[in-house]
């Protein structure tokens, strides 16, 4: 979340209003009246979720019946276009930003250089703290990309539709990340690494000693988003937070990679048009609380939890609130000199 | 293949090749910098001088009057 506000505080590339949209939300918000303009981002977000629960239970059809190449393939994919491509853009746009000079040959080698070692970090092995690095990477990278090519409202609406999402998909019975994670768990196989980021454990969640397969009773999150500005289609699954009780080093509590997405579409669209570091700030201790909270009612219920809707909750109340209550009050205070 | 297991010997003899991986690792690592280093200050001083071949060689370029 850090390096989303840094890079939308510090190159404008990302903050610049743009007419430009993502296919996904094709109805534009540059109308005139306001009744029109929620109508726009209520539109853009049926379909936004549409498409993320198509590609969700796509997927977990692909899981039930065992295409396990296919998702690969898909993975792999979406993780080169994201590793290479939008890094490639965004080095671009910082080095416009500072006004540098560089040369292709250059650009080549660092991008290069990243990208192939993302690749075997994330899908093979690797230090523990090189693939986390990396996946955080790709995470703010994605919420950049968001940030930049959702249209304001429809942005907090999804923010908010995608929570409720969440909570549906993985609490309910017949949830498609429900089943995933069931299907996962009976056939004790890991979910896919590209999609998880995974810590290092907190040890008062070590308590299921029955299960001690490799990585078994995860609760994990998932989210699909389909993005496309050329028709290539990375995914992250909707997510949910996962406590691992296992043998080997990797036990801890993992988090799906759509939570640091969206958790930084929140944070980085607060710093963009919030305006203010108050907004950033309040948002971002949001999240926090709410990520806390959610552990702990991890530990609680030692099932699949849904990490989004709490952490998003608390932190649209708090933007919203922050930026029209909390906001003129400070100017004001700070106009007539008056200190608390 | 679990560390704690292997006999010293041949704990010793990995150590010994993934030693000798580092090393090499670190040569590579080396004469990139050296590659890389140098051919940035040519490219940033001469990039002026070498007109349309060196707008060609560029990815970004700086606005304004150096």
């Amino acid at each position: 979340m850090v390096v989303v506000v840094a890079t939308i505080k510090s190159v404008s590339f990302y903050s610049e209003k743009t007419d430009q949209r993502l296919i996904y939300t094709p109805f534009s918000e540059n109308t005139s009246s306001v009744g029109r303009r929620l109508l726009n981002s209520v539109l853009n977000t049926i379909i936004m979720i549409s498409v993320i629960v198509v590609m969700t239970i796509l997927l977990v059809v692909l899981y039930k019946y065992r295409c396990y190449r296919f998702i690969q393939g898909w993975l792999i994919l979406s993780s080169l276009m994201l590793l290479f491509w939008f890094s490639f853009m965004y080095l671009g746009e910082v080095f416009k930003t500072y006004n540098l000079a560089v040369d292709y040959p250059t650009v080549g080698v660092i991008i290069w250089n990243f990208g192939a070692v993302g690749m075997i970090c994330i899908h093979w092995k690797g230090p523990l703290q090189l693939q986390q690095a990396y996946l955080i990477l790709i995470s703010a990278l994605m919420a950049l990309v968001f940030i930049k090519y959702l249209p304001e409202w429809s942005a907090w609406v999804i923010l908010g539709a995608i929570s409720v999402y969440d909570l549906v998909a993985v609490l309910s019975p017949k949830g498609p990340l429900r089943m995933l994670v069931e299907t996962a768990q009976e056939r004790n196989e890991p979910i896919f690494p590209a999609l998880i980021y995974s810590c290092e454990s907190i040890h008062l969640l070590n308590l299921q000693g029955a299960l001690c397969s490799d990585r078994s009773a995860h609760l994990f999150s998932w989210r699909v988003c389909a993005l496309s500005q050329e028709g290539a289609e990375p995914e992250i699954r909707p997510s949910r937070s996962f406590p691992e009780d296992d043998l080997e080093e990797d036990r801890g509590v993992k988090l799906g990679l759509g939570d640091f997405i969206f958790y930084s579409v929140l944070v980085g669209k607060a710093a963009a048009t919030g305006g203010d570091w108050n907004t950033t700030l309040a948002c971002f201790v949001a999240i926090l609380i709410g990520l806390c909270l959610t552990l702990l009612l991890l530990a609680i219920f030692k099932r699949a939890l849904p990490a989004l809707p709490i952490s998003i909750a608390f932190g649209l109340v708090f933007y919203f609130s922050t930026d029209f209550l909390v906001q003129p009050f400070m100017d004001n205070l700070a106009a007539h000199q008056f200190y608390i | 293949m679990n560390l704690e297991r292997l006999p010293n010997e041949e704990k010793l003899s990995l150590c010994r090749k993934y030693y000798l991986d580092v090393k090499r690792s670190a040569l590579g690592l080396l004469l990139w910098t050296a590659v890389l280093t140098t051919w940035i200050t040519i490219f940033q001083h001469f990039r002026a001088e070498w007109g349309e071949v060196g707008d060609y060689l560029s990815f970004t370029i700086p606005l304004g009057i150096p």
